[in-house]
């Protein structure tokens, strides 16, 4: 049992990695959505569990291959997003941050109970085109791909900049010309994109069902968080950050005398949301992030 | 809006608005609690009469639902935190009072000696029960609200999430109390005099809470929680008591759940119980207790009423036969499609929640109450008529 530490070690960096990865893309979603409206856009699970949707219905009814499946869903979440955005959080935008995170948690529901209706909810499975380990390899290496191409978008482009500024202060930013709700809708578009590629990649993983955003959606949230909400390298840290405690945490087991012993890997929600409330205590721009002053 | 846009600070209000209808002198009190409990028993020994079991059953839910949604208010509204853990808190309660009826029930009965007659053990069992189950709550609230206190609100949406979701799979894997099987073999002890006496008491003491100086306090935390730490007030103190009041009467409410249904499981408190709490009182209006309790009037029977109306129109379409569509068949059409499809009832939650938001955010009775008081608003108040407070 023990002649294969090695490999035991290098088979759990490699989950870790995959989780890591798959949070990692979710997360850029609420990051850059934070970013510019300072809004956790509580249907983002849900868009990425439309992409998983849109994915399976592109290989399974259209017969495409899956990476067509792949851009369709990339096109498809940005839309849902834009009119999610447009319809719901647009109106609100001078209300109250509470009432544009009611009207999101709403969405949320609509969403997934739409979903229900339309598919059941009973898991669907893609069928097996990649082996475990290559779409293993695959999940890894897009997660890779899109935090550096969109962290080179955010940090290299005119409209990057544009977006960092209204990040920065809104108002100031529509004072030097810059169109504020362009760059909102552009800030949607690459975070519901990148959820798309998510979705259908979790999806081939594992099912698709439409309760299926609502944890990686949380766990990408608190991955945001925990990198500094607002960045997309700190999205990409965070992803990486919580899959290696939860990997790590879930082969622990602490004895507790006899044949007892509390196993830790029974208790990821509760780990991760102890994360969470630290990281929201102690270090509340994350773990890349500079501290704010709050301003009256 | 605010309630100190006519008066200089919170001492003044206070001090006008305690009479005004607010129940002083302690006899009186503890009359009207004799008449709470007196008109609970009576109306149960009524209901009992004329209702049959299931819709009995239904008032109880309608009561348990009136309780969380009041309870929660005191947090969303009123003190203006937003918290999404509510189902977690009657979680708790449930948890803590069957156990303590199922596990040590029996034990404690026997202090009360042989003689004692079998109701009244089993209604101090059920009174102990159901303290343990609220304080209970309330210490797992102060323990979240310590937190808590320090998040915004959209963080601490998310943190409350959190913690319902911590408590579900700290319960699935607590094997003492039944783990993934759930908690069965709980007496039922919860009827609808229980409820309502419970659920009046629940109103009555917010409602109390609201008109006292701390009310005051909770409120200038929720208008402006800097200008409130000037005035002297400590933010973080009351925004924790109002998390351990509102998990107490949360704990209340779950024991009456857990000794209603006899059964319990981890999956009847999860993330969507939270949301249809919120729902309730983001519809009735937050602030408004008054408008809670209005809303989960109408909202907590709502999944039965969309069950019966389901189920009537599958009667009659088995009666009416396939070919032959009698009657409104679009409304039968209707019922079909909703007992096919449960999750429409969950759209039509999700659809109230944007709907509400988008076109009266303050909810149907803003922070409005019903009561005496607003019928005496309108006539000359003798010396203190010219302050309003600005609703």
């Amino acid at each position: 049992m023990h002649g294969g530490l090695a490999q035991q070690v290098v088979e759990q960096a490699f989950n870790a990695l995959f989780n890591g990865s798959v949070w990692a893309l979710i997360a850029v979603g609420y990051s850059m959505v934070y970013g510019v409206l300072k809004l956790i856009n509580f249907a983002h699970g849900e868009v990425f569990m439309v992409g998983a949707f849109v994915g399976y219905l592109a290989v399974v009814e259209l017969h495409w291959p899956w990476m067509a499946g792949l851009g369709l869903a990339m096109v498809a979440c940005p839309l849902l997003a834009l009119l999610i955005e447009r319809a719901a959080y647009r109106p609100l935008r001078a209300a109250p941050r509470l009432a544009a995170l009611i009207t999101a948690i709403g969405v949320s529901l609509l969403l997934q109970n739409l979903a229900i209706r339309i598919f059941s909810a009973e898991p669907k499975g893609y069928p097996r085109l990649l082996s475990d380990s290559a779409l293993r390899l695959v999940i890894i290496g897009t997660a890779i791909a899109c935090t550096v191409a969109l962290h080179e978008v955010v940090h290299r482009t005119q409209v990057g900049t544009a977006i960092r500024a209204v990040s920065h202060d809104r108002e100031a930013a529509a004072l030097m010309g810059i169109n504020v709700n362009r760059i909102v809708a552009i800030a949607f578009v690459l975070g519901s994109a990148a959820a798309g590629v998510a979705g259908v990649l979790y999806g081939m993983y594992y099912n698709v069902e439409p309760l299926m955003g609502f944890r990686p959606g949380l766990y990408a949230f608190v991955a945001a968080v925990l990198g500094g909400i607002g960045s997309v390298r700190g999205a990409a840290v965070g992803g990486l950050a919580l899959g290696i405690l939860l990997v790590a945490a879930s082969s622990i087991a602490i004895p507790l005398g006899g044949e007892a012993a509390l196993e830790l890997s029974k208790y990821k929600t509760t780990i991760t949301f102890l994360v969470l409330t630290a990281a929201l205590l102690f270090r509340p721009a994350g773990l890349l992030g500079r501290g704010q002053v709050q301003k009256l | 809006m605010s309630p100190f846009s006519a008066a200089p600070g919170p001492g003044p209000v206070a001090a006008r608005r305690r009479p005004v209808g607010s129940l002083s002198g302690s006899p009186l009190r503890w009359g009207v609690l004799a008449a709470v409990v007196l008109v609970a028993l009576a109306a149960d020994r009524l209901a009992s009469g004329w209702l049959n079991a299931y819709q009995l059953h239904v008032l109880c839910i309608t009561g348990i639902a009136v309780i969380m949604a009041a309870s929660l208010n005191l947090v969303n509204g009123i003190t203006g935190q937003f918290s999404l853990g509510h189902a977690g808190f009657m979680a708790v309660g449930a948890y803590a009072g069957a156990a303590l009826t199922v596990k040590w029930g029996q034990p404690w009965a026997i202090y009360l000696g042989h003689g004692t007659p079998q109701p009244v053990a089993a209604a101090a069992s059920f009174v102990l029960a159901l303290l343990v189950a609220g304080l209970a709550a309330a210490g797992v609230g102060v323990v979240v609200g310590m937190p808590a206190a320090r998040l915004r609100g959209d963080y601490l949406a998310i943190a409350t999430l959190g913690f319902g979701e911590v408590v579900r799979e700290l319960l699935l894997n607590a094997e003492a109390v039944g783990g993934r099987t759930g908690f069965g073999g709980i007496p039922q002890s919860t009827s609808l005099a229980w409820v309502l006496a419970l659920a009046a008491l629940t109103i009555i003491v917010l409602r109390n809470i609201l008109c006292s100086t701390h009310g005051r306090a909770l409120l200038a935390v929720r208008e402006d929680e800097s200008a409130a730490m000037a005035q002297g007030i400590d933010v973080a103190r009351y925004k924790v008591g109002a998390f351990a009041v509102s998990a107490f009467f949360a704990g209340l409410a779950g024991c009456l759940f857990a000794h209603r249904f006899c059964f319990i499981h981890p999956d009847n408190f999860g993330a969507l119980q939270s949301i249809e709490i919120v729902t309730t009182v983001v519809l009735g209006g937050m602030g408004s207790i008054t408008g809670s309790v209005a809303a989960a009037l109408v909202l907590g029977p709502l999944p039965e009423v969309l069950k019966l109306a389901a189920d009537w129109a599958e009667r009659a379409s088995a009666a009416t036969g396939a070919g032959a569509t009698a009657g409104p068949s679009a409304l039968l059409a209707a019922g079909l499609e909703l007992k096919a499809h449960p999750e429409y009832l969950w759209i039509v939650y999700s659809l109230l929640l944007v709907g509400m938001m988008l076109l009266r955010p303050q909810g149907l009775m803003g922070d409005r109450e019903v009561s005496l008081g607003m019928l005496r608003r309108l006539l000359p108040r003798p010396g203190g008529g010219e302050v309003g407070d600005g609703r």
